[in-house]
């Protein structure tokens, strides 16, 4: 529970097995490589090939858009959780070298092209037939309409209110309409020969000629020639296609060939980040105390001809940092990850905020059935698509909140809503309100701020063993102590307001913090009168980063643990409400299964979004804001890059 | 006659709660749901995790439905025609439109921050986690005022 012991490592070996090397550091995945930049006169690797993978690579994104084309959409949900493939590398290793992957992408690139082309006809042709169709009732074969000495026959179509021009102008022609549509006459129409300022007229009113140079016989057969082209031409299409179709059987092997070649690259490119000289090669990185036994043993088994040097980090806000918790805290590292790493000099906040998490989310959402439905959900995704041990942290998540949501369900008697209903094992009755006692809203009011206050001194305190941990005593004492003394004498005064001799205690453990601040608040200052403004504005957080302000500011926000937790159980009720207005009859029975499933099924899902929301911007804010430096960087090691495929650990 | 114009303004209030907290929550969703819909056109694999944010605020609709139906079950709606004193009715039509003024306008900014944080993930695939908790610091302010006319609601209508 805590941060590992990170220790720096140096290594140093030759030339000739540098390949295997960092082949076989990669496999290990326990040292991360550090970038070298400190060092002068010594030169970064540069003997890699990386426009050689990056060409692979597209050239398997090419294979598998095709491909792609024929598999099924995922569902939903499914999309949500990613795909993991566990193999072997020498596994991996062989597949990639027995695949004959420059074949495969030469026929599939042929295909594809021929396809494109055939594709490129029928549009054409389908051009053709739309100018063709018209005229289909002409009985004349089109390529003899236009042979006669004297006269110019034009074929073309014309809009119909420009129609009126032509025949106005019928000295000069004859035009003869074969068909219509709603704007257009499609026609023929002859001048004579010499007459060539109508070609000029023609294009005035736009009259749109029609060029079938190309084709020969009556219209009617040429129309059934180009149908029957498109048909052959599709049909090929149609065989290319289904090639096309039968190789996607590679589908699976190319996704997982082209993680082999992105995880290639990423080697390649980590390979920049060592120095070499004429014969040796230089890495610098860091390792886990706990793994450097084994790290050891397996370089001694396999090399022989690479030195080690560990040793003590000297940077250590450089130093990257490894969280460790056990399998109750691990899933609350996403927290921590999603704020930022905590620097390796500090402590790891992990199992501190997951109890404060845990009372947040349930509070929020808590509600027995909603609970137990998030529970045996995640289960079941689990389950149902076999997800993989390295993203089940998400579910045992969701599956730990979900069980304190049913404590708390059972506490404030809320059962989807008041579905059903077990007010005797219930502590605060939301709704609950007799005369003379306060009522149950006032009271999860006063809880909430209650966990509020817990929660600052805690954090406060938190602080306070961070200043000490440090050797900072004289700080602790000064900035935090000194809060918390003065801040639970404050809610003593309050509490005891009845009892004189308790309250007074209360009184003067305010007092006593109240003093210790304005006397030590401006310690920093260097003038004496420096010193008494600081200490009194220190008061107010105007200064230091607390004060009185953002302590009552701080303790009401979490006054919204009281808001979603009714709106929970409001928006249930409403539900229920709803369903039970349709009564016991026949329409009853078949209508309110239906809305009470897509109700709370609505509910849940805002519930789940807010009691994520507003507890993780507590643990930010309120929490982390008292005692928690966010900064550090994540310890990545050196490993096989991929999303999709675990190696195996040999 | 003075009960009938007392449930006339208590109605007024539920009204104001639902219309502006309703109005705010389908312009805030608009505006997150435009930003969601311009990047799905390019990258259609975020439509899980851009969802979520878009759906953020619409949850203040929500909560002037729950003010709504807090006033309905107090005033004894559900029941019959309840007789309401004036002030009383009065005094939930305050903070039913209070109440609902800062749903109206908490929401068309959360939609704002929605969209910009919609813009982050897909700048950014892995930071989706912290991007949803930026809408909701916006959204403490609606939470905030739902407890606020959840609690005065309670105590107005406490002789009823």
């Amino acid at each position: 529970m805590a941060i590992e012991k990170i220790k720096e490592v140096n290594i140093f070996l030759s030339k000739k097995i540098f390949n295997d090397f960092f082949t076989f550091l990669k496999l290990q995945e326990k040292v991360e490589i550090e970038e070298i930049k400190d060092i002068d006169g010594l030169n970064l690797f540069k003997d890699m090939d990386i426009e050689k993978y990056d060409k692979i690579i597209s050239e398997i994104d090419f294979l598998l858009n095709q491909f792609n084309r024929f598999q099924k959409k995922k569902s939903f949900i499914k999309d949500f959780i990613p795909e993991r493939i566990d193999m072997e590398y020498q596994n991996l290793e062989s597949l990639v070298n027995n695949f004959d992957f420059e074949s495969l992408y030469k026929k599939i690139f042929g295909l594809v092209r021929k396809n494109e082309k055939i594709i490129d006809d029928i549009k054409s042709i389908k051009k053709e037939i739309e100018k063709i169709i018209p005229f289909t009732n002409l009985e004349y074969e089109i390529e003899k309409i236009d042979t006669l000495k004297k006269l110019k026959i034009v074929i073309g179509s014309l809009k119909k209110s420009s129609f009126e021009k032509l025949t106005k102008e019928n000295e000069r022609c004859e035009p003869l309409i074969i068909s219509e549509d709603s704007i257009n006459y499609y026609l023929i129409v002859a001048f004579k020969r010499e007459d060539t300022s109508f070609y000029e007229f023609l294009k005035n009113i736009e009259f749109i000629e029609y060029d079938f140079k190309d084709l020969k016989g009556k219209p009617k057969e040429i129309y059934q020639n180009l149908i029957s082209k498109i048909n052959e031409l599709q049909k090929i299409s149609n065989e290319i296609e289904s090639e096309i179709n039968k190789e996607s059987k590679n589908l699976n092997n190319l996704k997982i060939l082209k993680e082999y070649y992105i995880d290639k690259k990423n080697e390649e490119e980590t390979k920049q980040k060592v120095i070499e000289s004429k014969f040796l090669i230089y890495i610098r990185g860091y390792i886990k105390e706990k793994d450097i036994k084994i790290f050891e043993q397996k370089i001694k088994e396999n090399f022989d001809k690479a030195y080690i040097l560990y040793k003590e980090p000297e940077d250590l806000d450089k130093t990257p940092v490894s969280l460790n918790n056990n399998k109750f805290f691990k899933p609350f590292e996403m927290l921590v990850n999603m704020y930022g790493y905590p620097k390796y000099s500090d402590f790891d906040p992990t199992p501190f905020l997951a109890p404060f998490f845990i009372l947040f989310f349930s509070l929020c959402f808590g509600d027995v059935i909603y609970g137990l439905l998030i529970v045996l959900g995640s289960l079941f995704l689990i389950k149902k698509f076999n997800v993989h041990e390295k993203d089940r942290n998400f579910f045992y998540f969701f599956i730990i909140l979900g069980l304190f949501s049913i404590i708390v369900g059972i506490l404030t008697n809320s059962w989807a809503g008041d579905l059903i209903s077990f007010p005797k094992l219930a502590i605060i009755n939301l709704f609950e309100e007799k005369p003379g006692e306060t009522p149950g809203l006032i009271k999860m009011l006063i809880f909430s701020l209650a966990v509020g206050f817990i929660t600052q001194i805690f954090a406060i305190l938190l602080k306070a063993f961070d200043n000490i941990r440090k050797k900072k005593v004289l700080d602790a004492i000064f900035d935090q102590i000194s809060w918390v003394i003065s801040l639970i004498g404050i809610v003593l005064y309050i509490l005891f307001s009845k009892n004189p001799s308790l309250s007074k205690i209360g009184l003067y453990l305010f007092i006593a913090g109240i003093i210790i601040i304005i006397l030590t608040g401006g310690r920093t200052s260097k003038s004496i009168i420096g010193k008494i403004i600081g200490g009194v504005v220190s008061l107010y957080g105007i200064v230091s980063s607390y004060g009185f302000s953002s302590a009552l500011g701080d303790i009401l926000s979490y006054s919204r643990l009281l808001a979603l937790g009714f709106s929970t159980t409001v928006l249930g009720i409403i539900i229920n409400t709803i369903a039970r207005m349709f009564g016991k009859g026949i329409i009853g029975i078949l209508i309110i299964p239906l809305i009470l499933l897509a109700g709370h099924g609505l509910n849940i899902f805002m519930g789940l979004l807010g009691s994520f929301v507003h507890p993780t911007r507590l643990i930010f804010l309120e929490f982390f804001g008292r005692f928690y430096e966010n900064g550090g960087k994540k310890f990545s090691p050196f490993k096989f890059k991929s999303e999709k495929i675990i190696i195996k650990n040999q | 006659m003075s009960e009938i114009y007392g449930l006339v303004f208590a109605i007024m209030g539920m009204a104001a709660a639902i219309s502006l907290s309703g109005i705010g929550s389908s312009i805030g969703i608009g505006i997150s749901t435009m930003q969601t819909a311009g990047v799905l056109s390019e990258k259609p694999h975020l439509y899980g995790k851009l969802f979520v944010i878009t759906a953020l605020p619409g949850t203040q609709g929500f909560y002037g439905f729950i003010e709504l139906f807090w006033i309905a079950t107090r005033i004894g709606l559900f029941g019959g025609i309840p007789k309401i004193p004036v002030n009383t009715g009065m005094q939930l039509f305050f903070i039913g439109l209070g109440m609902g003024f800062v749903e109206l306008i908490s929401a068309v900014w959360q939609g704002k921050v929605a969209s910009a944080s919609i813009n982050l993930v897909a700048e950014k695939e892995e930071e989706a986690g912290r991007a949803i908790i930026l809408p909701g610091l916006v959204e403490i302010y609606a939470v905030i005022s739902l407890i606020a006319a959840i609690l005065v609601t309670t105590f107005v209508t406490a002789g009823l």
